[in-house]
């Protein structure tokens, strides 16, 4: 005997004619014993009807070239991404540090691992996040501490090169940043599968490793 | 009591005298004008070590630096390009001139960077010091680290990052990036934007503008306060959340999806545009003009 929940998937196939005979026999076989399903496929098979007989409305005029539009932005990011020209357009090359470099490649890693496992929990509208997303978010998180430590050593025996003005503009922002991390994980220790503050926990450790490459940055330039 | 005073009308005097020579010597540093051929839209780039550059442009093919004498000025020229390098311990107060249509790169260490009527791409980069730009007419990138932004009348994308300066705008037509920790960001008159994305860590955010149908406005904040003034007629999409702060939005909305303190979902008007915010702890306010 088929369980009305497995009947109610295949009701849904049924309209749409994607069941074989032998599916479609057995559909049959419940639904003579079934009012409320039979009730369900009744329903459904007017829904369909009834849309079909709905006027079909053209899209605005303005959607075609907006979607195309962004998809010409993406391709034109992919442009902008690649490295630039540094012979007339930058500055000469510095000799890097292995520190340096390291951490530059950590970032990017992370930048994708964020990308990977971040953004498809971004735009999916629920408050709380699956044992599963919420595992994807802390190898994010454990790679962004690694590339924060990181980016923290290869700086740390270099500071002194830093002006003390800029040097306590550095300090603060990494303070504010810090603290917002402090306050994200206050959250999570009261909801911890809360959607927001993982999200935001996560935005925190990308702007405090951007502001530590920043720091790199004008550490190089000096240098 | 008589013999305290003039001794001090007489230190007086011989600081003054000591002075003399220092505003003298500052007076006497002789500036150099040095031009060069370069295309009308051709590319500029002039990379400082410490110093104020202001940028301008005119009607010709040449471009112009105003430097000190006592600098070491190395310069390329490659196919109607020009590029720069000025390298010097003092601070100084350069000029530069280039095509209305050049493209400008301009770096310092150190320095205030102020340009006006950049027919080009303008990217302009300091660490510690100002950029203010007026009227570029084909996008801007502009970055400083504890310095402010101020930009008006601009035509094309801007993206601006700054680390604890205040972000202005007035007058953009055209996507915007722009990125800060702790310093506010404020826009006004900003339309045509195809794509608009803007965070900050504990800065205010406060835009004033109007949204393009099919265009993307994401604005992120942790602990700072979002304020959007858009016109009452707008159409768009609208998903705002927080965590801890508060929400507000003047507009009516046929809900989507969720509505609750803290998650609004829905539809304003016939849709369009997308109206996405977020904050941790600051309060999102959406209101109409």
């Amino acid at each position: 005997m088929m369980r009305c929940s497995k009947a109610r998937i295949l009701i849904n196939d049924h309209v749409d004619h994607l069941l074989d005979n032998r599916k479609v026999q057995k559909l049959e076989g419940h639904l003579q014993k079934c009012p409320r399903c039979r009730d369900l496929l009744a329903e459904m098979i007017s829904m369909v009807n009834g849309a079909k007989q709905l006027e079909i409305i053209p899209p605005s005029e303005d959607l075609w070239p907006a979607i195309r539009n962004r998809i010409e932005r993406k391709h034109r990011n992919v442009f902008i991404r690649l490295p630039e020209k540094r012979p007339f357009f930058g500055f000469s090359l510095y000799p890097a540090r292995l520190a340096y470099a390291v951490s530059t490649l950590l970032a990017a890693i992370i930048l994708v691992s964020l990308f990977y496992y971040g953004l498809p929990f971004i735009r999916n509208g629920r408050n709380d996040m699956s044992k599963e997303e919420l595992d994807h978010l802390k190898v994010a998180e454990q790679n962004y501490q690694t590339a924060i430590i990181d980016l923290d050593k290869a700086i740390s025996d270099q500071k002194a090169q830093l002006s003390p003005e800029l040097a306590e503009v550095f300090k603060t922002n990494l303070g504010i940043i810090d603290d917002s991390i402090r306050a994200c994980r206050v959250a999570m220790g009261q909801h911890r599968k809360n959607r927001m503050a993982n999200l935001h926990l996560l935005m925190c450790y990308r702007k405090k490793m951007e502001l530590l490459n920043e720091i790199k940055n004008v550490m190089m330039q000096s240098g | 009591m008589k013999i305290f005073k003039s001794y001090s009308s007489i230190s007086i005097l011989i600081i003054t005298l000591l002075c003399i020579p220092s505003l003298l010597f500052a007076k006497a540093e002789e500036k150099i004008e040095r031009t060069y051929t370069s295309d009308r839209d051709g590319k500029v780039y002039l990379e400082v070590k410490s110093g104020d550059i202001v940028v301008n442009s005119w009607d010709k093919n040449e471009v112009k630096i105003i430097a000190s004498k006592n600098d070491t000025v190395d310069i390329s020229h490659t196919e109607g390009n020009i590029r720069i390098i000025i390298s010097r311990p003092r601070s100084f107060h350069y000029e530069l001139f280039i095509p209305d249509k050049a493209h400008l790169r301009v770096e310092t260490a150190s320095g205030r960077i102020k340009a006006r009527e950049i027919g080009g791409f303008g990217d302009i980069r300091t660490v510690s010091g100002d950029i203010e730009v007026v009227t570029a007419k084909n996008g801007i990138r502009c970055k400083t680290v504890s310095g402010d932004i101020h930009l008006e009348k601009i035509t094309g994308n801007a993206e601006l990052k700054t680390t604890s300066g205040k972000i202005t705008v007035e007058g953009i037509e055209g996507s915007i990036k722009a990125d800060t920790v702790s310093g506010k960001i404020e826009m006004e008159e900003f339309s045509h934007a195809e794509e608009m994305e803007i965070e900050s860590i504990s800065g205010n955010i406060k835009l004033l503008g109007e949204l393009s149908s099919g265009s993307i406005y994401e604005i992120n904040s942790h602990s700072g306060n979002v304020e959007m003034r858009i016109p009452s007629d707008s159409n768009f999409e609208l998903r705002v959340e927080t965590f801890s702060g508060n929400l507000h939005c003047d507009f009516e909305i046929r809900v989507s999806g969720k509505i609750d303190r803290k998650n609004i979902q829905g539809i304003v008007g016939k849709g369009g545009a997308s109206l996405i915010s977020s904050s941790f702890s600051g309060n999102i306010r959406i209101t109409k003009q």
